[in-house]
């Protein structure tokens, strides 16, 4: 059962350490681990966010970038090509005006009227206000400027490409065009009446050569069916300079279209605009119902954004900005086509363009996830791997605790055997353990211990039985003791003039009191009480001596020693002689004569006895002398009183008077007089030991201190003494 | 009981108190006779003794008898009403320099 215990216990405590420790160890490790999830979470949500920002900032700079540029070549190319068209009719008007001035060196060359014959073709035609009607008229200046058909015949590739016609008209009247459009209900032509040529025509004749190159609005004509178109026109000046006509140039809008459509798929919405914000060209340019396009204005009614856009284009800026349009966010950019005054612009949707950096934060965001998980798996693994070393260790500790715990126990089981063994007597038993640690120690302490318990048993049991000789001894003593007092009561059964009752109680097996009374003639009683100092073996001896001495110096009668006072006086002589040790005895002795109750008596240093007469005490009085064997030459007094029948005496020794209580209380001389008194009617026997167990009432349990001895003597008649004695 | 020596030139003092008594006595008895080797005299002050045995009597008798071989004294002062009356009822009163 022990054995298991401190297995336990060693067991558990190791276990419970490990425990413990692992715990703590994990509860760190874990709280690591976590932390570093937290740390992943918030930095992939902060590098997501940041990534995405910055992303979307380097798309939005490059695809603004990107599509200013693009704009930017749009308004370039655009502008080339109009300010080729321009400079071809700066060219035209210089050539017509050259013509002017040719006029006597050049042979006229007529162009025909407009003929639907030639419809479709690529021919000179002209026409005029009235149409034939007014040939006459105009023909010496139709013939001279017919000579322009080389220079515009020279022009016939561009005619292919974005110019649709090409034509002078003049300030008399009439039109010589060149293109595909010569029909025969174009005869009747007043070029004066359309706005274009209405327009510039005003400014030329009002300012002379301030007017330059001119650029209509988009418009549509009878023969462009329903496209539109502009016309660029340039004035030209007669030999004399003054105003003469205009080169006009016109050109389908649907051709800038074809530019700008070449990226709407890629760049999104193309729009240009003129300096009025109407759309010129634009990638979504839609025709009406009829069949006709038109010609809107850019402006988004309730857009200011926009709007304020469409505003810095026709005010000549160059730009990019990003707005809201039909609830669409769009980058826009756009530039200024110098030559026209135009401006053009690419749109984009934001969407578009963040599409990417959607679909990053999305890339990130799923990074994070599965760079989550990979941190959640380690977590797992590590869990793993902490459950089955904690599995592992904890059986490891388990394993050595019950190997170590068996070590330790194993000899402390030895030892507990080996202690049963000698507890059970065996003290020959002897514990052999070679450990090297303290529990050998201990072994060897224990078999000392068994070495010593067998010397120190053999010493008591001789001890003991020195002891038990010397109490048998005592005992023996005490018996020899006992018998050298009178014992038997009632010592003279043929004389009752008096009863007498005496008994000594020792504090050790002997004692140093003895009492004794005798006949020392017919009718003299002699009764002794004597203490002698001290008690033990000691005292015992030196009473047996006394007693003795008294006895036989009292018995010899008046031939030796005499008195009572010869009698201590003779004895004193002898007991002081040798006495070294100092010993002495308290002694009372009296002569009772019987007859007469006459009491003579002699104190040597003791306590006065308790005379009851007439049912009083009072205490029997005489000078003591000194104590026995105290000094040599003691000289002692007799003193004498008489007894009455119904008289007693009570001897005694301060074994009595000085017996003591728990409180260190006396039982003193007074007590004892109460206590005669109360059983002073009591047959002697009782008389006394109804005295005793006061005392023993009043010790409380306290040890008796010192012997107690009782001599009780009661005078009764004086009749038969008188009988016995004659 | 206590017992308490004060040695001053040839007189000796024993102060004693409490109970001299069979267990006492021969305690006292060791340090009383050997004083007389060194003072001529020797003086008890029994003011703190309540009583006194039988056992304690003998030493003050021993003492008594060794001053009186040795030519020295022994005075015993302030004896209380207690321990005067045993030395009365036992004849010591005679016998020792009771002053």
């Amino acid at each position: 059962m022990k054995k298991k215990r401190i297995e336990r216990k060693i067991l558990s405590v190791a276990v419970g350490i490990s425990v413990v420790s692992l715990a703590a160890f994990c509860a760190v490790a874990f709280r690591g681990l976590y932390s570093v999830r937290a740390h992943v979470l918030q930095s992939s949500a902060k590098l997501g966010e940041s990534a995405a920002a910055n992303s979307g900032r380097v798309l939005e700079q490059e695809a603004v970038g990107r599509l200013l540029d693009r704009a930017q070549g749009h308004s370039r190319f655009i502008n080339e090509r109009l300010t080729g068209i321009a400079k071809d009719a700066v060219y035209f008007a210089g050539h017509v005006t050259e013509i002017y001035k040719s006029a006597g060196k050049l042979a006229p060359v007529y162009i025909p009227y407009a003929s639907s014959e030639n419809n479709g073709k690529l021919v000179m035609w002209m026409a005029s206000a009235n149409g034939a009607a007014d040939y006459p008229r105009i023909r010496g200046e139709a013939g001279l400027l017919g000579n322009v058909k080389p220079a515009f015949v020279s022009n016939a590739d561009d005619m292919e490409a974005l110019t649709r016609s090409l034509y002078l008209a003049t300030e008399s009247g009439f039109i010589i065009s060149y293109d595909r459009f010569s029909d025969d209900r174009n005869r009747i032509f007043d070029p004066r009446a359309r706005r274009w040529y209405r327009e510039s025509a005003d400014i030329c004749r009002a300012y002379g050569d301030s007017c330059g190159t001119g650029w209509t609005d988009p418009y549509n004509d009878a023969s462009s069916e329903g496209k539109l178109l502009v016309t660029c026109s340039h004035p030209f000046k007669g030999a004399d300079g003054s105003f003469k006509g205009m080169v006009g140039i016109d050109l389908f809008i649907e051709d800038l279209n074809t530019v700008v459509n070449v990226d709407s798929g890629k760049y999104g919405h193309a729009v240009v605009v003129n300096r009025k914000a109407t759309v010129i060209a634009s990638s979504d340019m839609k025709r009406r119902p009829d069949g006709v396009f038109e010609a809107k204005s850019a402006y988004v009614e309730g857009n200011a954004e926009y709007n304020s856009v469409i505003d810095r284009m026709t005010g000549g800026e160059s730009g990019s900005a990003r707005v809201g349009i039909d609830g669409k966010e769009m980058y826009m950019a756009y530039a200024c086509i110098p030559v026209t005054g135009w401006s053009v612009a690419l749109m984009r949707p934001v969407s578009e363009v963040m599409g990417p950096v959607t679909e990053n934060s999305a890339a990130i965001e799923s990074m994070t996830k599965r760079s989550l998980g990979a941190v959640n798996n380690a977590i797992m693994s590590v869990l793993i791997a902490f459950v089955v070393g904690f599995a592992l260790v904890v059986a490891a500790v388990i394993y050595l605790a019950r190997m170590l715990s068996a070590k330790i126990s194993r000899p402390i089981v030895t030892l507990e055997g080996g202690l049963a063994r000698i507890a059970g007597g065996e003290l020959d038993t002897r514990i052999a353990l070679k450990t090297g640690d303290e529990i050998e120690q201990l072994g060897d302490s224990v078999n000392a211990m068994a070495r010593e318990l067998k010397k120190y048993i053999s010493n008591l049991q001789r001890v003991t039985a020195d002891k038990e000789r010397i109490s048998a001894e005592l005992g023996v003593a005490t018996k020899i003791q006992e018998s050298m007092l009178p014992r038997v009561f009632p010592p003279f059964p043929g004389r009752p003039e008096f009863d007498i009752y005496a008994s000594m109680e020792p504090a050790k097996e002997v004692g140093g009191d003895f009492y004794d009374f005798f006949f020392v003639e017919d009718n003299t009683l002699a009764v002794i009480v004597a203490d002698v100092s001290g008690k033990g073996v000691p005292a015992a001896l030196f009473m047996v001596v006394a007693k003795t001495l008294i006895k036989n110096n009292a018995q010899c009668g008046w031939k030796c020693a005499g008195s009572p006072k010869e009698v201590f006086e003779k004895v004193n002589g002898i007991l002081c002689d040798g006495n070294d040790t100092g010993m002495f005895v308290t002694a009372f002795m009296g002569y009772l004569d019987t007859g007469t109750g006459k009491f003579r008596y002699v104190n040597a240093g003791h306590t006065p006895p308790i005379l009851i007469t007439g049912g009083k005490c009072a205490a029997v009085k005489v000078k003591p002398g000194f104590v026995l064997a105290g000094l040599e030459d003691t000289r002692y007094t007799e003193g004498e009183l008489t007894m009455r029948p119904g008289d007693g005496l009570f001897l005694y020794t301060d074994g009595i008077t000085e017996a003591v209580n728990g409180q260190n209380a006396l039982f003193g001389q007074t007590r004892l007089a109460e206590a005669v008194n109360v059983y002073n009617n009591l047959p002697l026997k009782e008389f006394t030991s109804a005295i005793k167990r006061e005392i023993d009432k009043f010790a409380g349990g306290a040890e008796q201190a010192d012997d107690i001895t009782m001599l009780a003597l009661r005078y009764t008649s004086t009749a038969p003494s008188d009988g016995k004695a004659a | 009981m206590e017992l308490t020596k004060t040695q001053c030139g040839g007189k000796a003092t024993f102060a004693l108190s409490g109970r001299l008594d069979a267990t006492a006595a021969p305690e006292f008895q060791a340090v009383l006779i050997p004083a007389f080797d060194e003072a001529s005299l020797v003086e008890l002050d029994l003011a703190a003794l309540t009583y006194v045995s039988s056992a304690g009597l003998r030493v003050l008798l021993l003492g008594e008898k060794t001053a009186k071989s040795k030519g020295a004294a022994m005075p015993i002062r302030n004896v209380s009403q207690e321990i005067k009356e045993i030395f009365d009822m036992t004849g010591f009163s005679d016998i020792l320099n009771i002053v």
